[in-house]
């Protein structure tokens, strides 16, 4: 504990946190700073989304209009789909949470800073060479969704295709590490004493909706890679010929899509759940059926994307099972929104701003929720699917579920993002244009769809009863335009006239609000001990006391950027996280990350190769930049009685990241063996070679190798933990070696096998199961290799035993990854046929 | 006292019959398997009543374990098995008993104690190893996975089918690689782990009972129908992931109601 | 007094291709479920909005922590899982054997018609008789039809609204779609699965002939192709 004036202790800390000017702002790792990029990032395409809105409610306003043609139509409704739901929903829900989640769990700053600063530049840039694509007049065509075959080389034979599979893949890495990066922090940078039942609701989301991200995005994730590998390489998968299946694609692109909905809509449903109980003045009804019902949201998700597929031919039984799945999740949400009335009912509620639009959220995702109960009864779904209802449908529950929450939560914490308190005048106009305008152009296109008008079609007959519903949408999307522009407007007048903002001006209960308005980089001087699920609410003084050093970790001489490590479900202290400071490899990581997305494109292999490689290099460098190679030297002081540096420590978030991390690998390679036995065992026209080109016992050999080689690793790992490290240094590189060596006996079994992914599914998913696991093998051997490496140094040693613990992860995922390949491609064909 | 007989009984009885009717039906050494089924059964019953009167179990935990025996016996020896014979939708019903009733209904039991103290020092060994086990659970969840899909696979279905020995070793390993499961993670002390393993589980057995339900021709032979083994795959899917469903939600609705919960009320303002 | 106002209103439901103006028994069915669920989903929507705005409006009162228990209680696990778990009940009730009763027969084998989606127009064929025909279908009424339907390229969706459901037309499947009119007639079909720039103009004439009508025009139209 350290007293002294709040001015001084900022000073000293902000030596350490602050964050640099100019051209060098490219380096900051902070939180706060990262997650307003995203949100400013995230503003700019909705901006550049909603245009592309306007340009096709303009050529729908009449029949027959040809103001764009077919395919400029075709590209504007597919990046319009693309660049709201990858470069706005997401990424702007991710940015609020990566913003606020370190602030309310009275942290310094997420886990891993260099990783969120790393998903923001390849947001970024990943969104910028998406975006060129529609001025180059390149972009995607093929609808969001991008079914295949329309989406395959032979009917879309140009290049846009290709931008949405890498840009978008490119993207989702951001989405992903700031996946991880918030389960870690939520799980295990919590203020002492806060226990997973003390947590706000909005952690509980946040934790639900990175959980999602991680197991949901991956299947995508691996379906690019598959279409990319078809369309650039003449891979076979969703070939019917060649043994593919084209509704492969759609299990792939749906076993993301629908929890990818989930993923939106959650973390602003938390959004309402911290900012209603403030305004309601009392805690919110129900914490722990909220919580349930927010995780069994995120489970059951993952049950149901059949549901998009009711038109597709599936067996019929399926049908009636899924309807009944689908409706089921009604129940979750509806406890969510019961709680939020009775807390209303319960409580004193008072007016402000923000209330006006979580009411509008209320009506609109009700109703957006009533007609997705409908969808999912089959015989209604099999008239409605892929009409104007559905479009009516999505935009009730998005935009209501997801955008006004948004704008709540905009004017809700306008005063922390700058000091200022926002109008309520130019904000009740803003509202009503949105709302009025949004009912008038959506609630009518229910409507539309009914009359039986399908989606993605560039225009239409005069005559069919769609004229006037047509036109009163458009009108309606113009006024709705108008009630935006009057929000931005607000925004952005308010940072100029805004009335100061006193400290907690909402009275709300969250630790955000301990920070200074706007916060410092370092967010509090001292961080809080917490008992109760209320701070603020319960301590008020706390704000004072942290400010004057009073609480815990206040201590900035050492000059390192520090919070504390919790435990998961306790909140007691378990490590003294050391963060890393303001560096160039997250920016210079994306940026040939991004030549090499520039490079596939352009089919400029060689370029793309170079790229791939520095890449390598850089992101190695990264790796070594870490623990004690940041101090210098082992010995680190640290005060008497304090909690180790986590890089002392047998389970610090590293093991953590690398676990959720794996986590998301599994989830794509798990995705990939269910496209391997689904071709075996649905693909019209599969063809299995008379003899498995594989060599099974060269396969077991393999697998043996590496399971001597992980066993090894457990034994020098199980030493370590007791303390001990005799010859830690040869046994990792002799493991490093061994681990090499598997991989290029591999790569050898690969070359000599008569495997010809260009003739037949077969063999393409084979060889993309032995690439994956090669990948993994070779990353292993390096990285342990550097781990010796950094054993001579001192950076690895019994008394910092962390990083081959970390990596130890890799290894036993590796030995599960080789052996399940062994029993998916080797064991399981011969099991197929006879008896 | 009587409660604990009536679960050693009831199960016995319940076993007795139809176990005997089927063994003395065919000819004995084809009875065996069965037989030996129920014998097991009849040892872990028995087992439990011995060491029930040392270690006297709970109200509850003797009501799941008669519940898991006498389902398990239900299960395995009643008209479910003749069923299952020739229908893979039924076949899919019973081994789901076995597998989201049965095993987590024996785990929440815990007749550990009881078999403990039943057989004293004899088989401390193996209780140890099990109580090991059960504090990974995850690790129980890979091999529980595993387990589960080796035994879909086609030759190894059709072998179970076929030979009563192979069927009874299914049994006994599905249902004890799903205690072990069900163990780890309902009566585990860390949440995180558990629901983990609960998600990982509903998952592949939804991408399992995905694979049943789209595939095209019949995987474990021509004499079975390709509807029944979409309704079989259904099964899996649904109502069988709403089983891990349930237990999340009652895992974390308990771990969160542990602590009471402060209900602070901000200042009147 | 209402059959005046409900005039109007089925005028406005009507058009070629509407779905609330069904001209066969499955799309009757699907209007039937229809109407029941607007009304249900509107009362819930206005009883939703109006508690807000009354909770918001009225005189807030205390609650004893008891009261406050019981009424959350009620409203959580009587608005939050009652209520939908007893809609979903219904829904399925009425909608699942709806749906059942609209799958492709299996006992006897109506009239079958092959059609054939690509890039863009529909190839519709009669097994058994030499016509061929495009973007053109003829049916008999009163009775059942399968439509068998493939695509010889992309991702195609066949759709009548006014005779009932759509099915996709994916390479390397046949999916069977049963179909019925009730009476003589003309009706408009569109392709509904979006499959490149000329999606919009995937349009299908759709021809309803008496028993009698049919057997004379597929006679007659069999007549123009060479054997």
């Amino acid at each position: 504990m350290i007293e002294g004036r709040p001015d001084e202790l900022h000073q000293q800390f902000d030596e350490v946190w602050g964050n640099p000017r100019g051209w060098r702002a490219a380096t900051i790792v902070n939180h706060t700073r990262i997650g307003l990029l995203f949100l400013l990032t995230g503003l700019g395409f909705f901006i550049f989304g909603g245009l592309l809105a306007m340009l096709i409610r303009a050529q729908l306003a009449l029949p027959d209009q040809t103001f764009m043609d077919a395919d400029t139509y075709n590209q504007v409704f597919t990046m319009h789909g693309t660049v709201m739901m990858f470069l706005f929903a997401v990424p702007m829900m991710e940015g609020l949470a990566v913003y606020l989640i370190p602030k309310m769990l009275g942290a310094r700053d997420l886990v891993f800073p260099r990783l969120s600063a790393l998903g923001y530049w390849c947001y970024l840039f990943g969104a910028l060479i998406l975006a060129a694509s529609l001025f180059l007049e390149l972009a995607p065509d093929a609808g969001w969704f991008m079914y295949t075959p329309l989406s395959s080389l032979p009917y879309s034979p140009g290049v846009n295709s290709d931008f949405w599979l890498l840009g978008i893949t490119f993207v989702e890495i951001s989405a992903v590490t700031a996946a991880v990066e918030l389960v870690v922090a939520i799980l295990r940078a919590r203020a002492p004493g806060m226990t997973l039942q003390r947590m706000p609701l909005y952690a509980w989301y946040i934790l639900t909706m990175a959980m999602m991200i991680v197991l949901g995005f991956p299947p995508l994730i691996l379906g690019s890679i598959l279409l990319e590998l078809e369309r650039a390489a003449g891979m076979a998968f969703f070939d019917v010929a060649r043994g593919g299946d084209p509704i492969l694609w759609q299990h792939l692109f749906w076993l993301f899509g629908h929890p990818e909905v989930y993923i939106i809509f959650l973390p602003a449903a938390g959004l309402v759940s911290t900012m209603l109980p403030v305004f309601a003045r009392r805690p919110i009804v129900g914490y722990r059926w909220v919580v349930v019902a927010v995780l069994t949201t995120g489970f059951i998700s993952f049950a149901l994307w059949v549901h998009h597929m009711f038109t597709v031919g599936i067996p019929h039984l399926a049908q009636a099972f899924f309807s009944a799945a689908s409706m089921l999740v009604a129940i979750p949400t509806g406890v969510q929104v019961f709680s939020w009335l009775a807390t209303l009912w319960l409580g004193r509620p008072v007016y402000h701003v923000p209330m006006l639009w979580l009411f509008g959220f209320l009506v609109i995702f009700v109703a957006g929720g009533l007609t997705g109960v409908m969808l999912a009864l089959v015989p209604f779904n099999w008239q409605v699917h892929d009409t104007q209802f559905v479009v009516a449908h999505l935009h009730y529950v998005l935009v209501g579920g997801m955008f006004f929450p948004l704008v709540a939560a905009v004017y809700y914490w306008l005063p922390h993002f700058s000091g200022r308190m926002p109008s309520p005048r130019l904000g009740r106009w803003g509202f009503w244009l949105v709302f009025g305008g949004f009912n008038l152009t959506f609630l009518v296109m229910h409507w539309t769809g009914l009359l039986g008008m399908p989606r993605r079609a560039y225009t239409y007959a005069p005559g069919l009863g769609w004229d006037t519903p047509n036109l009163v949408s458009s009108i309606g999307s113009f006024i709705m335009a108008i009630g935006i522009a009057t929000v931005l407007v607000d925004v952005l007048l308010h940072f100029r006239f805004g009335v100061r903002a006193a400290p907690n001006p909402w009275h709300a209960d969250t630790l955000e609000w301990a920070t200074r308005l706007p916060p410092a980089a370092y967010n509090f001087i001292s961080l809080p001990s917490v008992d109760s699920r209320y701070p603020l609410w319960d301590r008020p003084d706390l704000v004072k006391e942290m400010a004057r050093g009073e609480q815990g970790l206040a201590a900035i001489a050492h000059g390192r950027r520090e919070t504390w490590g919790t435990d998961a479900v306790t909140g007691e202290v378990r490590e003294i996280i050391h963060l890393p400071g303001n560096t160039w490899l997250p920016f210079a990581v994306a940026l040939v990350l991004s030549a090499v997305c520039i490079g596939l494109l352009v089919k400029a292999y060689a370029v793309a190769s170079v790229a791939i490689v520095a890449a390598a290099i850089l992101v190695l460098r990264w790796s070594w930049e870490n623990g004690a190679h940041e101090e210098g030297g082992t010995a680190v002081p640290i005060s008497a009685g304090d909690p180790p540096l986590h890089w002392r420590t047998h389970n610090g978030p590293g093991r953590w990241g690398m676990g959720v991390t794996l986590l998301a690998d599994g989830a794509l390679y798990a995705a990939l063996l269910f496209g391997w036995f689904y071709l075996w065992t649905v693909a019209p026209q599969w063809q299995v070679p008379a003899q498995s080109p594989l060599d099974a016992r060269g396969m077991l050999a393999n697998a043996l190798l590496l399971t001597v080689a992980t066993l090894w690793l457990r034994r020098v790992l199980a030493a370590l933990r007791r303390g001990s490290d005799g010859r830690l240094r040869g046994q990792l590189a002799a493991i490093a070696a061994l681990g090499l060596l598997q991989s290029a006996h591999l790569l050898w079994l690969m070359h000599a096998s008569g495997l010809v992914p260009k003739a037949t599914a077969h063999d393409a998913v084979i060889a993309v199961v032995l690439g994956y696991t090669l990948f993994h093998c070779v990353l292993a051997g390096v990285a342990t290799g550097l781990q010796a490496w950094r054993v001579h140094y001192g950076y690895v040693d019994r008394a910092a035993p962390y990083e081959p613990i970390v990596l130890g992860q890799l290894w036993y995922y590796n030995l599960g990854v080789v052996w399940s390949a062994y029993f998916a491609l080797v064991l399981f064909p011969s099991t197929w046929g006879g008896g | 006292m009587r409660l604990i007989a009536a679960s050693v009984l009831v199960p016995l009885l319940v076993t007795a019959r139809p176990a005997a009717a089927h063994a003395l039906s065919g000819s004995l050494p084809a009875g065996f398997p069965l037989l030996l089924s129920a014998g097991l059964l009849g040892a872990a019953c028995g087992l439990y009543g011995i060491g029930a009167r040392r270690v006297p179990p709970g109200r509850a935990q003797a009501t799941w374990f008669c519940a898991a025996m006498a389902i398990g016996a239900l299960a395995v020896f009643g008209p479910l098995d003749r069923w299952a014979q020739d229908s893979t939708a039924w076949h899919m019903v019973q081994h789901i008993l076995l597998i989201v009733v049965v095993a987590p209904f024996g785990a929440l039991a815990g007749p550990l104690s009881q078999w403990r103290a039943a057989t004293g020092a004899l088989l401390r060994p193996l209780w140890a190893t099990i109580l090991r086990c059960g504090r990974h659970p995850l690790a129980a969840a890979m091999v529980h996975g595993a387990v589960i899909w080796i035994w879909h696979a086609p030759r190894m279905y059709r072998l179970a089918l076929d030979d009563p020995w192979w069927h009874l070793l299914e049994h006994v390993l599905f249902v004890a690689s799903g205690w072990l499961f069900w163990w780890s993670v309902l009566c585990g002390r860390r949440l995180a782990p558990g629901l983990l393993a609960i998600l990982l589980t509903l998952i592949h057995t939804g991408l399992l009972g995905a694979l049943l339900t789209f595939g095209r021709v019949s995987f474990y032979g021509d004499g079975r129908a390709l509807e029944d083994q979409q309704l079989a795959g259904l099964i899996m899917w649904v109502p069988g992931g709403f089983a891990y469903l349930a237990a999340a939600g009652w895992l974390l609705w308990r771990r969160l109601g542990e602590e009471t919960a402060p209900a602070a009320v901000p200042a009147r303002d | 007094m209402l059959p005046a106002l409900a005039v109007p209103w089925l005028a406005a439901c009507e058009g070629p291709q509407s779905i609330l103006d069904p001209a066969g028994p499955a799309a009757r069915d699907v209007t039937l479920l229809w109407w029941p669920m607007l009304i249900v989903a509107t009362v819930v929507l206005v009883g939703v909005t109006l508690a807000w705005i009354v909770a918001m409006v009225r005189r807030p009162r205390d609650f004893s922590p008891e009261e406050a228990k019981r009424l959350s209680r009620r409203w959580v696990v009587g608005g939050g899982i009652l209520l939908p778990a007893a809609s979903i009940v219904l829904l399925l009730g009425f909608g699942v054997p709806a749906g059942d009763r609209m799958l492709p027969l299996r006992d006897h084998a109506p009239l079958r018609i092959d059609v054939t989606a690509r890039q863009w127009q529909w190839d519709v064929t009669y097994p058994g008789s030499r016509v061929v025909l495009v973007d053109e279908l003829h049916l008999p009424a009163g009775r059942p039809v399968h439509i068998h339907v493939t695509s010889a390229d992309v991702i195609h969706s066949f759709w009548v609204p006014r005779l009932g459901p759509k099915i996709d037309a994916v390479p390397g499947r046949t999916n069977v779609l049963r179909l019925q009119a009730d009476e003589a007639g003309s009706l408009r079909g569109q392709c509904a699965e979006f499959c490149g720039t000329g999606h919009a103009h995937m349009a299908l004439k759709v021809q309803v002939h008496t028993e009698a009508g049919f057997s004379a025009w597929l006679t007659e139209r069999a007549a123009a192709f060479p054997p």
